[in-house]
């Protein structure tokens, strides 16, 4: 029933409030005197150089084309980690083929260098 | 229990949303982010529907869709930075070298 | 603990895309190790010999098994199916690809392109397109289809760093990936409706429900396995290029290497048409009334656009793109016949229309390498006299594209033409 979920309803209007009470406390009683230092971005840190929306090498995203490709193998592990006791040999034998061919991926893509960085 | 209708209409209305994405935005990222909102409108639905069946069709399908998506938007992104390298653009617009 | 139900598993079945996708596994590793990047030629070759030895086993299954007009031996829970249907279709892939890969092997090297990757990819998608063939569940046809698509996005893009090459496989992806959400939205609101991904449970379900007829609200759970076929639909108007769902055809023919134009113009046609002829004669032969009207609409749409725009085009891909459009709506017709002699039919038209474009392409490949420039159509002007032997074919493929002569082209066209009087008679009127 919906009524189970009421908790939840608090925590959320809980968590809304905290902060802006804190927020709004700290901004009406809290002295304020900027000096150039507090308004840099790190206090004691080098300068950001650039905005932070500046492109980054395109080797990020072939690593992130990878990880895709072999994060999601895991979507089918989890379940067969589940009953493989129940699935007995059969399963093995299904998940091997599987993993043969994720494998074969693995081996092709690491022979043409896609894992080297440079 | 939440009634399955509820999830079937938001999935519907995140089905809705990543269509109008995929019609209106023009970066090729967002229309990505967009089709993938689809697909998983679609997984919700399949799940939902899976429980109140009970059965697993549904669910194993999510699984393979999941797979799907994955192995698509890892072809889409190698596209994107050929054309960006070429380019240096994700905008679908400016993509359009070919018409006739 | 509950005990878990093997089904009943019969490689026999999924022989010859087992065959296929195996041999394409490891053709990739093979290519990458032992051929040096001057020879690929011979990753063509083997990949050849792939498609032949899957031949051979389709031929040992076909004899093996017996598979004759009526066979249907389904197996892996029903969700591939060997029937003559699926082998005949089987064989006009392995044509298809057999075609594509002989043509590419020259073709490759002339344009730079030659890369080893090109031979595996198009044997996977071959398996993909058998896959759809032989498949009788929502969830295997999914798999077909994406497997097939994803493979001819980097085939599409495969003239990298040509801009027009990766614009197209760009264009291809994203309408692509765009329809694979209707088509998974489709699929769950037809399991929500019928609780089955099951083609022959469909059928079941809807056959249960009392009669579907027009202007009468069906219950809820037919009417979301309504929605869901429509957009199922939509998403195969799509992948085929029917009207008005065809936009994206020409940019990717003309963007992407010609073999490949090739190979995708015959082979997704065959291969998602024959997929939607099992959906609508096995899932949704109870929906008739709907779905007939509204094939009819979409084929008579799809054969007056794809005719008209072909004759504006003066690119030849373009032009042959546009032709493809129109030859999808009279597949369309094929299939709204709904029977025993419209599949037979359907079979027969795809190999006369798949041996008829994929020749009109290799002419073009042809021309290419002779140093001719083949994109306008102005560039034929005068052809007979410079390649005579090239302008006689490339004459007869038009002719047999436009469904003149040969005798099978015009056999097939006026065969799917007499069922659509039938279909006409019988449902309509």
């Amino acid at each position: 029933m919906l009524q189970d979920y009421v908790p939840i309803l608090v925590m959320f209007l809980m968590s809304l409030f905290v902060p802006l009470f804190v927020i709004t406390l700290s901004a009406l009683l809290g002295p304020r005197r900027s000096t150039k230092r507090k308004l840099a971005p790190y206090e004691s840190g080098m300068d950001p150089i650039g905005p932070a929306m500046r492109r980054f090498p395109v080797k990020f995203y072939v690593v992130a084309m990878l990880f895709i490709l072999f994060d999601i193998e895991t979507i089918f592990f989890f379940p067969y980690a589940l009953v493989f006791r129940e699935l007995g040999l059969y399963g093995l034998g299904v998940m091997g083929v599987f993993l043969v061919l994720l494998v074969v991926g693995f081996v092709y893509e690491w022979k043409k260098g896609a894992l080297r960085w440079e | 229990m939440v009634p399955i209708s509820y999830y079937i209409m938001l999935s519907a209305a995140l089905f809705t949303l990543g269509v109008l994405g995929v019609l209106i935005r023009r970066n090729a990222i967002v229309v990505f982010m967009s089709v993938e909102l689809m697909l998983n409108a679609a997984n919700l639905a399949l799940v939902a529907f899976a429980l109140q069946r009970g059965g697993i069709d549904g669910q194993v399908l999510v699984f393979f869709v999941i797979t799907v998506a994955a192995a698509e938007v890892a072809v889409g992104l190698a596209l994107l930075v050929a054309i960006f390298r070429n380019k240096r653009t994700a905008d679908v617009d400016e993509v359009n070298q070919l018409h006739g | 603990m509950e005990t878990i139900l093997f089904p009943a598993v019969d490689l026999g079945v999924i022989a010859p895309m087992f065959t296929i996708f195996t041999w394409a596994s490891v053709l990739l590793l093979v290519d990458v190790f032992l051929i040096p990047s001057d020879s690929k030629r011979f990753t063509g070759y083997l990949a050849l010999a792939g498609v032949l030895a899957t031949g051979i086993v389709t031929l040992m299954i076909q004899v093996g098994r017996a598979v004759g007009p009526g066979t249907s031996i389904p197996s892996f829970s029903g969700m591939v199916v060997l029937d003559s249907f699926g082998l005949t279709i089987t064989w006009i892939f392995l044509i298809i690809a057999a075609i594509t890969i002989a043509i590419s092997i020259n073709y490759l090297p002339q344009h730079n392109i030659e890369l080893g990757e090109f031979y595996p990819l198009i044997l996977f998608a071959t398996g993909g397109m058998i896959l759809l063939g032989q498949s009788t569940n929502l969830i295997m046809i999914f798999l077909g289809i994406e497997l097939l698509s994803i493979t001819l996005y980097i085939l599409t893009a495969f003239f990298y760093p040509r801009f027009t090459s990766e614009e197209a496989g760009m264009k291809y992806l994203l309408l692509g990936a765009f329809a694979a959400g209707f088509f998974v939205y489709g699929i769950a609101l037809i399991y929500g409706g019928a609780g089955t991904v099951d083609l022959l449970e469909i059928g079941a379900f809807i056959a249960a429900q009392p009669a579907v007829v027009p202007g009468v609200l069906p219950s809820p759970e037919v009417s979301l396995v309504m929605i869901g076929g429509g957009l199922v639909l939509v998403a195969f108007g799509f992948k085929v290029a029917l009207v008005p769902f065809h936009m994206w055809t020409p940019d990717v023919y003309e963007g992407s290497p010609t073999p490949v134009a090739a190979f995708m113009s015959v082979g997704t046609k065959g291969a998602a048409f024959s997929a939607l002829l099992r959906v609508l004669l096995i899932g949704l032969p109870g929906l008739q009334v709907f779905w007939v009207p509204v094939l009819g609409a979409l084929a008579a749409v799809t054969m007056i656009v794809g005719n008209i725009g072909a004759l504006q085009q003066t690119n030849v891909k373009r032009m042959l793109a546009y032709s493809s459009i129109g030859h999808a709506g009279y597949i369309l017709l094929g299939i709204m016949a709904a029977n025993e002699r419209g599949t037979e039919g359907f079979l027969f038209y795809i190999l006369a229309y798949a041996l008829a474009n994929l020749g009109a392409f290799a002419v073009l490949i042809a021309l290419e390498k002779r140093g001719e420039m083949a994109w306008s159509l102005d560039d034929f002007a005068g052809l007979w006299r410079r390649q005579p032997m090239l302008a006689l074919a490339m004459a007869i493929f038009m002719i047999s594209l436009a469904g003149v002569h040969p005798p099978q082209a015009f056999l097939a066209s006026s065969w799917s033409l007499r069922r659509r009087g039938k279909v006409g008679r019988g449902r309509w009127c």
